[in-house]
């Protein structure tokens, strides 16, 4: 039995209620960090390019080195927290990060319960198929049999815009949805455009392109509820970086493409 | 003859009876015991001398079999009262039970022996845990009895290699070395194949030679003839009637007794 | 992205396995000392006590592993209780095993026929020698099997810990997967890995079960 993201938020509802209660601390985030000199950032590990591992299992990606960057800029020691799209508000809610940099995309039903800074990274999520496959609309995705990962962006997005009759599939995470996909499991992938980037690269005969878009998601760090002092201080990292063009390098390193207009 | 029981002169704190030979060494008044609803002993009076031995019968559901298993404890009654060798039976005390059943021995029909230890271990166990019974002491013991139980070879011996007569016969001797006061035997030869019986009869019939008290419920008609002092006949819950070996055998009073003893003869 | 050989894969694995073994063995020992305890307190306590301890292995047979992973980690926390993820993994574990160990052992002892009981309390030993002596070593023979094949299970039920953080052989193996997209070729890897770990348990169990026959 899998913990799906909604009933995640829903159980942990009470998180506000309970924290007035349990023994929350009275100093703020930004105020710990710096007392502490550590700040303790949620990373995916298994999210290339944003975040994967290393042959020795270190860290690395995207998402990795603008905790680093948002980490020194502090001048603080930075403890990267391995997390997936499950956990990673939990880890947020209960004080065990201080920061979510996890390929985090922004809507309203994460808007009620965490804070969020500037976008400092691109993220498309879309629909994909073999060249062959005709998709012009949301519509032909009846009766055509869809892969996603369960519990991302792509799949909440996917649940309002498919039709009643497309088969969609659900699978634990990237790799799995991906080689579902690859293995002509399903006709249809819905997930993000990096994704699909990495597995062109592995499989250039694959022949796979993009049809439809699900949603223009860029990433933004995740900040607790009412941290306002934590929040300034992540939008200021993130302003200097875009104006000195960090960020933009970053995008060209890893993504092999430019932020493009990040939104505040 | 040599006997292995303890020395009825004895009124110390320690090991035997302390009730005097021919004194009431059991007393039960008005006892009464229910399963739920279900009333299987509706009112018993019964008192036995020390020495005595007792022949319980009856037809299955009389209520002998829990009459016996309410004197160690092992079934809880509800009215009346039940003193044994001096003491009332307190169902509360765990520690008070424990000392009434070193003083109440009982053999089974199905013999429980503990089939992980051996023979001789099965004989020392309870002597070792309960009395502290020094090793060698325990030891040398344990081989007297079963050398008068006749199985002193089977000393290291399973219990699973064992006959059922054999087996049964070391449940004798096991329940000897704690030195009860009364030994209560509960259709100790019901399962046991036909050409077995008598060995185990003889050790019985031995024990009574030597003066220890016995309640047995029983159907070896004869075997409780020639043995027992008195004959207890049960009757749906009660004790219907009650009288030497010649009397109950001979000459039975009640229809109900007269029945069974007949049916006893098809 | 990264080049990994399949020692990579095979030697990070390995090392992630280390804690899959470590959780492995502090949940069934814990589990075992937690579950004993109960098994005797069920049996000498009264009947509250017995609805109680009911009560408990409910709760735990009765919800998912990781859910109870999850609650313990993240619901501890937001009652002020911060612990890591090596501890909440090992203290739900334990109570998880605790669980399902004390209810294994309890069929064992009732399968001990009455008699052992009557006849050890004739003999006029207390509660506590009777369990020890007569009741614990029969029960024994019996509760090999059931017990070995549920340490097999927590020892797959480690995998779950990785909801919490903790990285043991399946995250690992997730992480790897997901950068080498070699997901078939890493999965495989771990199933042999759990099979090597699973496997000696169930032959151990074997050859003790004939021992104490």
């Amino acid at each position: 039995m899998r913990l799906s993201k909604r009933g995640l938020l829903f159980a942990l509802g009470l998180a506000p209620a309970l924290l007035a209660f349990g023994g929350a601390q009275a100093q703020d985030a930004l105020s710990g960090i710096l007392k502490a000199k550590t700040v303790r950032i949620g990373i995916p590990t298994d999210y290339p390019p944003y975040g994967f591992v290393g042959i020795d299992l270190q860290p690395m990606g995207l998402d990795v080195d603008v905790a680093n960057l948002i980490g020194a800029k502090l001048g603080t020691k930075v403890e990267l927290v391995p997390v997936v799209s499950a956990n990673r508000i939990p880890y947020l809610q209960t004080q065990k990060i201080d920061l979510i940099v996890s390929t985090l995309g922004k809507n309203e039903e994460r808007t009620k319960i965490i804070d969020f800074s500037h976008a400092y990274a691109p993220f498309y999520q879309g629909v994909f198929a073999l060249k062959a496959t005709s998709i012009k609309s949301f519509d032909d995705l009846a009766g055509k049999s869809v892969a996603v990962t369960r519990g991302a962006m792509e799949d909440e997005m996917l649940a309002k815009v498919a039709p009643p009759t497309a088969m969609i599939q659900r699978f634990e995470d990237q790799s799995a949805t991906t080689a579902a996909f690859a293995a002509g499991q399903t006709q249809v992938i819905a997930t993000s455009v990096s994704n699909i980037g990495a597995l062109s690269r592995k499989s250039p005969n694959l022949g796979v392109d993009y049809k439809l878009l699900l949603r223009d998601s860029p990433c933004f760090v995740g900040i607790a509820k009412g941290e306002e002092a934590l929040r300034e201080k992540v939008n200021a990292i993130i302003l200097a970086a875009k104006a000195d063009g960090t960020l933009e390098a970053l995008s060209q390193k890893w993504l092999k493409r430019g932020t493009g207009d990040l939104p505040l | 003859m040599n006997s292995v029981l303890s020395n009825p002169q004895q009124t110390s704190d320690s090991d035997g009876p302390h009730t005097q030979a021919g004194a009431p060494i059991l007393r039960i008044t008005a006892l009464r015991k229910s399963y739920g609803t279900h009333e299987v002993l509706r009112g018993i009076d019964l008192t036995v001398l020390r020495g005595e031995v007792v022949a319980i019968i009856g037809k299955s559901g009389s209520g002998k079999s829990t009459l016996l298993r309410c004197i160690n404890g092992l079934e809880v009654f509800q009215e009346g009262s039940l003193i044994v060798d001096g003491k009332h039976l307190l169902y509360d005390n765990a520690k008070a039970m424990r000392d009434l059943r070193q003083g109440v021995g009982m053999i089974f029909q199905g013999f429980n022996l503990f089939p992980h230890l051996s023979v001789g271990r099965n004989v020392m166990l309870a002597p070792q845990l309960v009395k502290k019974r020094q090793a060698g002491l325990n030891e040398e013991r344990a081989r007297q009895l079963l050398a008068r139980v006749g199985l002193a070879e089977k000393f290291d011996a399973m219990p699973d290699k064992l006959s059922g007569g054999q087996q049964q016969r070391v449940a004798i001797a096991r329940a000897l070395a704690m030195d009860p006061a009364i030994m209560l035997c509960d259709e100790i030869t019901s399962a046991l194949d036909p050409e077995l019986v008598g060995e185990v009869l003889r050790v019985v019939e031995s024990l009574a030679d030597e003066g220890m008290t016995l309640l047995m419920v029983t159907h070896e008609m004869s075997f409780a003839r020639k043995v027992a002092d008195r004959v207890i006949f049960m009757h749906q819950g009660l004790v219907h009637e009650i009288g030497p070996p010649a009397e109950i055998f001979g000459h039975p009073q009640t229809p109900e007794l007269r029945q069974f003893l007949s049916s006893l003869r098809d | 992205m990264p080049d990994f050989t399949l020692w990579d894969i095979f030697r990070n694995l390995l090392m992630a396995a280390r804690w899959t073994v470590a959780l492995s063995l502090v949940a069934f020992i814990g589990g075992s000392v937690v579950g004993l305890a109960l098994l005797v307190l069920r049996l000498s306590g009264g009947p509250l006590v017995g609805r109680l301890v009911g009560a408990y292995v409910q709760l735990f047979q009765g919800t998912p592993l990781l859910m109870q992973l999850f609650l313990l980690y993240f619901g501890m926390a937001m009652l002020g209780v911060n612990t890591s993820a090596w501890i909440a993994a090992c203290v739900a574990l334990t109570l998880y095993a605790s669980a399902y160990l004390t209810e294994i052992w309890r069929g064992c002892v009732a399968a001990i026929p009455r008699g052992q009981w009557e006849a050890s309390a004739s003999l006029a030993l207390s509660f506590g020698q009777q369990f020890r002596h007569i009741i614990l070593p029969q029960a024994l023979r019996l509760a090999v099997a059931p017990t070995v094949g549920f340490l097999v299970q927590v020892v797959k039920g480690t995998a779950l810990a990785s909801v919490i953080g903790f990285v043991e052989l399946t995250k690992a193996g997730g992480m790897i997967a997901n950068v080498t997209y070699e997901p078939m070729l890493v999965y495989s890897c771990v199933a042999l890995m759990y099979f090597a770990l699973c496997f000696p348990i169930s032959l151990y169990a074997r050859v003790l079960e004939r021992k104490l026959q």
